[in-house]
């Protein structure tokens, strides 16, 4: 009786390790937000320096990598973040309202540099160039129709301030001092083969031609890409 | 018995070890990022508000002298007058003129009545915005004894900054004899009324 119950005991035991086992390999995602991988350890920081990004991770119980004839397997944390030569692209908010324009103003145009808490985030775990574009609908209301002609992508060529930043700036470049219609894809920084890791980028839109509108609210989608050259 | 029972026991043991081993090396497959998101769509949205309806103040105007006793017209240019509509609604507006007597301060002088001033509206300009829907009188001259629209728009037209150029004002002077010598002066007035 007694070998019987514990028998039972270690089977439940081994069944109970098995609905475990496969909730560490779920990436946890919304409608919105997506967490590839995550880990519970006992440190663990992201570093970056002029030349460098690291990310380090202590206390998880098996590292390394282990190959078969036909297999791979890698084990750990830092594995399970995008790999392969994948290139990862989201934004904070998906809603960014513009600071507010009164018809009248002698610039005629509304510019606004995306914040902290509406960046978009590039994850590189490539050896390759990326770049990522930007392009505009139309922005409507009811009785309004700004033409994406009229909508605007602003850089200086500064990657770490003025108009569009990128943080960190190792492998960065941005393009040249200017305001680009959005009525096309336009490159908002491009990453060469050194980039890698995370980047966090805030462009800066501009609509021109605004005094003429009706005093209406209106919107548009901006579509941001990142593309492997 | 108790050898068996430190049998069970290793196997319990074995089977905690088999099952953290395991759970350590599944959870860390690193199971491909199947859908890392290469394009994001961000709505971004922009408030308009209404601003104001405005005209800009406007110089003084001078006539050419005329002298007591010979009728004559007397014709001023008023300067370019900016008006802009930047409410945003498109309800149009008008712009209306007036002006009262043209006189002096000496005691027991002849004014210049307003019914003897009248004005011709020159054209308006666009300066930004829509140009289509706005115009002024058809009539030509038109005295100033009561309130004149002088520049028109349309519902849904007007909407931005816009000039008056080229307005004349007359004065028609009668010839009276004794009419007093000096600087006659009026207030000429113009509003932007929204319709």
């Amino acid at each position: 009786m007694i070998i019987k119950e514990v028998r039972k005991k270690i089977k439940l035991l081994f069944f109970l390790a098995f609905l475990t086992g496969p909730l560490y390999a779920l990436a946890m995602q919304s409608e919105t937000y997506r967490i590839p991988a995550d880990t519970v350890n006992s440190g663990g920081n992201l570093s970056d320096s002029a030349s460098y990004n690291l990310g380090d991770s202590t206390g998880e119980a098996a590292v390394g990598e282990e190959r078969s004839a036909s297999y791979k397997s890698k084990t750990a944390f830092w594995y399970m973040l995008p790999s392969g030569g994948q290139l990862g692209l989201s934004c904070e908010a998906s809603d960014v309202y513009m600071v507010d324009y009164t018809l009248g103003n002698a610039n005629n145009y509304s510019k606004y540099l995306f914040s902290s808490s509406q960046e978009c985030i590039i994850i590189d775990n490539t050896s390759t160039a990326w770049h990522l574009t930007i392009q505009s609908s139309n922005m409507t209301s009811a009785r309004n129709n700004l033409a994406n002609s009229n909508i605007f992508l602003v850089t200086d060529g500064t990657v770490a301030s003025g108009d569009t930043i990128t943080d960190p700036t190792v492998g960065i470049t941005e393009p040249a001092i200017s305001d680009y219609s959005l009525n096309t894809a336009r490159t908002v920084i491009s990453g060469d083969a050194t980039a890698s890791g995370t980047y966090n980028n805030r462009p800066t839109v501009k609509l021109s031609n605004l005094n003429t509108l009706y005093s209406e609210t209106i919107s548009g989608t901006v579509t941001l890409t990142i593309i492997a050259d | 018995m108790q050898t068996k029972k430190q049998k069970i026991k290793q196997k319990i043991a074995a089977t905690l070890v088999v099952a953290f081993m395991f759970m350590m090396v599944v959870g860390s497959f690193g199971i491909p990022n199947i859908m890392a998101a290469t394009v994001v769509n961000v709505q971004l949205w922009q408030n308009i508000l209404a601003g104001a309806l405005n005209i800009d103040s406007m110089a003084q105007v001078t006539f050419p002298d005329i002298t007591v006793g010979s009728a004559a017209n007397s014709y001023g240019n008023l300067a370019v007058v900016n008006m802009q509509d930047w409410r945003g609604n498109g309800t149009g507006w008008t712009i209306t003129s007036s002006c009262n007597r043209l006189s002096i301060a000496a005691a027991g002088s002849n004014n210049i009545n307003n019914d003897a001033i009248a004005i011709n509206s020159g054209q308006v300009g666009v300066i930004s915005g829509l140009a289509s829907g706005i115009d002024t009188p058809a009539e030509g001259w038109l005295t100033l004894n009561t309130l004149r629209t002088i520049v028109n728009t349309a519902a849904g037209s007007g909407m931005g900054s816009y000039n008056l150029s080229n307005t004349v004002i007359n004065v028609v002077y009668n010839g009276l004899a004794n009419q007093l010598v000096g600087a006659y002066k009026n207030q000429l007035t113009l509003t932007i009324v929204s319709l």
